[in-house]
């Protein structure tokens, strides 16, 4: 977290800079994150620990589209005196919003795309080229979201993977809560680096409740999340995370806490265990993990 | 023209060829003076039966007429889409309003009802503000920011800025409503139980406002 300490300087200074709007109607809506992981491994024979840091920059255009840029840079620490496994991951996407008179709500149409760079001695996580093409709707009623997006991966050598997230979330209690379910249905070119998988199917669970203001801690936001099933190479959507470094992932849940801070900061710390397993040595291992992001608005 | 002499109507070539020159003149012009007043007094009476799409038929021949005439079709034309919730027709038809008068406040005004329905808060602000620029009070600009703001549940900026308003407009009932909605989503309802009272002084038969202070209930 160290890296993060001129980062989080520049942001006190634009902070300081930056005045409140008597009245909304700023044209562009700007958030930058600063964010860090750390995952203590447990139960491996090859693994020790992991971490990454990572800095995303968002901006919107009225309610016309926007874009976000990224970069994550994650290290796996091994055990024994095997060298850390570090990771350079780029990232870039475009969004549009349409709103068409036939249909109640709004339509997204976004491409992302990843660059990912890695010291893996092995070839075989290396050189990602991620491309996400998505479309999404939200009902007007801000009830109902469905998207559906494909994933093409292609990485160092012949591994080609093509992944299809369909996704349904919905809103109740006054828009209080909020559910999601996607699916994460991954297709690979080779099984032979996919440790004899040739598909995988997983099902992600998201449970988000807003709280009212004046609540406990002054928590303004709580999330839940669950995985069941088996994902390999999985590129999640909402977070533009590439789970391209770690084996076929069996499992996970995670609680996390969000707090509004006056002057357009916000906190998002979340804990939680993913489970793991290397199919081709039967490793099977958990990591725990710790999650903060700082973000800012303005 | 007839001229008479020596008691007798005469007619020279030259007189009847000047007839017959302003005879077609003044029908042509009374026939242009009824086809202009024809649209407008049609498109209003087909507006209030409820005949939405034959309205905007009859004013379309005008939309590209260039002048005021386009300007007034362009904005009829943004409002009566608006009704038949063509949205981005009417969005379209208000922004060329304005392309053709950039001063105008109510093509504005306009713009903003099509962009709120579709819930585009921050488009719908950004013509508000273009309005509070050039008239800092507006009160209509006001209230489709407040919209705008309780879209985007921007509620310590809606306090303010309902505060604001209701200080300006202190015999609208309208400041207060938005106040009291502040006040619940703040989680201060004995401030959003005095908004609502003035609401009732200003419109007792406000409903949101007696549903709240019977049933302690938002809407």
């Amino acid at each position: 977290m160290k890296n993060l300490k001129p980062l989080l300087s520049a942001l006190a200074l634009t902070s300081a800079m930056a005045s409140q709007p008597l009245y909304a109607g700023q044209e562009w809506d700007t958030k930058l994150d600063l964010q860090g992981l750390y995952g203590n491994i447990s139960g491996s024979v090859l693994r020790d620990s992991t971490w990454n840091n990572g800095v995303f920059i968002r901006g919107d255009y009225l309610e016309k589209g926007g874009y976000t840029l990224g970069y994550n840079r994650t290290v796996v620490k091994y055990k024994g005196d095997v060298s850390n496994l570090s990771q350079n991951a780029f990232y870039g996407s475009i969004r549009m919003h349409l709103t068409p008179d036939s249909m109640p709500g709004r339509l997204t149409l976004r491409l992302d795309g990843h660059l990912v760079d890695n010291n893996d001695p092995t070839g075989n996580t290396d050189e990602g080229r991620i491309i996400m093409p998505e479309v999404s709707y939200l009902s007007a009623d801000k009830n109902l979201y469905l998207d559906l997006g494909y994933t093409y991966s292609s990485y160092k050598g012949d591994l080609d993977l093509d992944q299809w997230t369909p996704t349904v979330g919905f809103g109740f209690n006054q828009q209080f809560d909020w559910i999601q379910l996607r699916g994460y249905f991954i297709n690979s070119s080779n099984e032979l680096r996919t440790q004899g998988n040739k598909d995988t199917a997983a099902i992600e669970a998201k449970w988000f409740h807003f709280f009212k203001p004046g609540a406990m801690l002054g928590v303004d936001k709580m999330q839940l999340t669950a995985l069941a099933g088996d994902r390999v190479y999985a590129v999640d959507p909402d977070s533009a995370s590439i789970y391209n470094l770690a084996d076929v992932q069996t499992g996970g849940l995670s609680l996390g806490f969000n707090w509004k801070i006056p002057g357009n900061w916000e906190i998002l710390l979340v804990g939680g265990n993913e489970s793991y397993e290397n199919q081709d040595i039967d490793d099977k291992y958990n990591t725990r993990f710790a999650y903060l992001d700082f973000s800012k608005k303005w | 023209m007839i001229l008479v002499r020596n008691g007798k109507p005469q007619m020279k070539c030259s007189h009847i060829a000047r007839f017959i020159v302003f005879f077609l003149l003044g029908s042509f012009l009374s026939i242009a003076t009824a086809d202009e007043t024809y649209p407008w007094g049609k498109t209003y009476e087909l507006e209030a039966s409820g005949k939405y799409k034959q309205a905007a038929a009859v004013i379309e021949p005008f939309l590209d007429a260039g002048g005021d005439a386009e300007e007034y079709a362009r904005m009829r034309y943004g409002w009566l889409n608006y009704l038949m919730r063509n949205y981005n027709d009417s969005i379209r038809s208000y922004q060329k309003a304005i392309h053709r008068n950039p001063e105008s406040l109510q093509a504005r005004y306009g713009i903003t009802l099509p962009l709120l329905a579709q819930e585009r808060w921050k488009e719908a602000a950004r013509y508000a503000n273009e309005v509070l620029k050039r008239s800092p009070w507006d009160f209509t600009a006001h209230e489709r920011l407040l919209v705008s703001e309780e879209g985007l549940k921007k509620w310590g900026v809606m306090k303010k800025h309902a505060s604001g308003l209701a200080a300006r407009y202190p015999a609208s009932f309208v400041p207060w409503v938005y106040l009291a909605r502040a006040e619940i989503w703040l989680g201060d309802h004995d401030a959003a139980k005095r908004a609502y009272q003035r609401v009732i002084r200003r419109l007792p038969a406000h409903v949101e406002a007696n549903a709240y202070l019977n049933n302690g209930k938002s809407r």
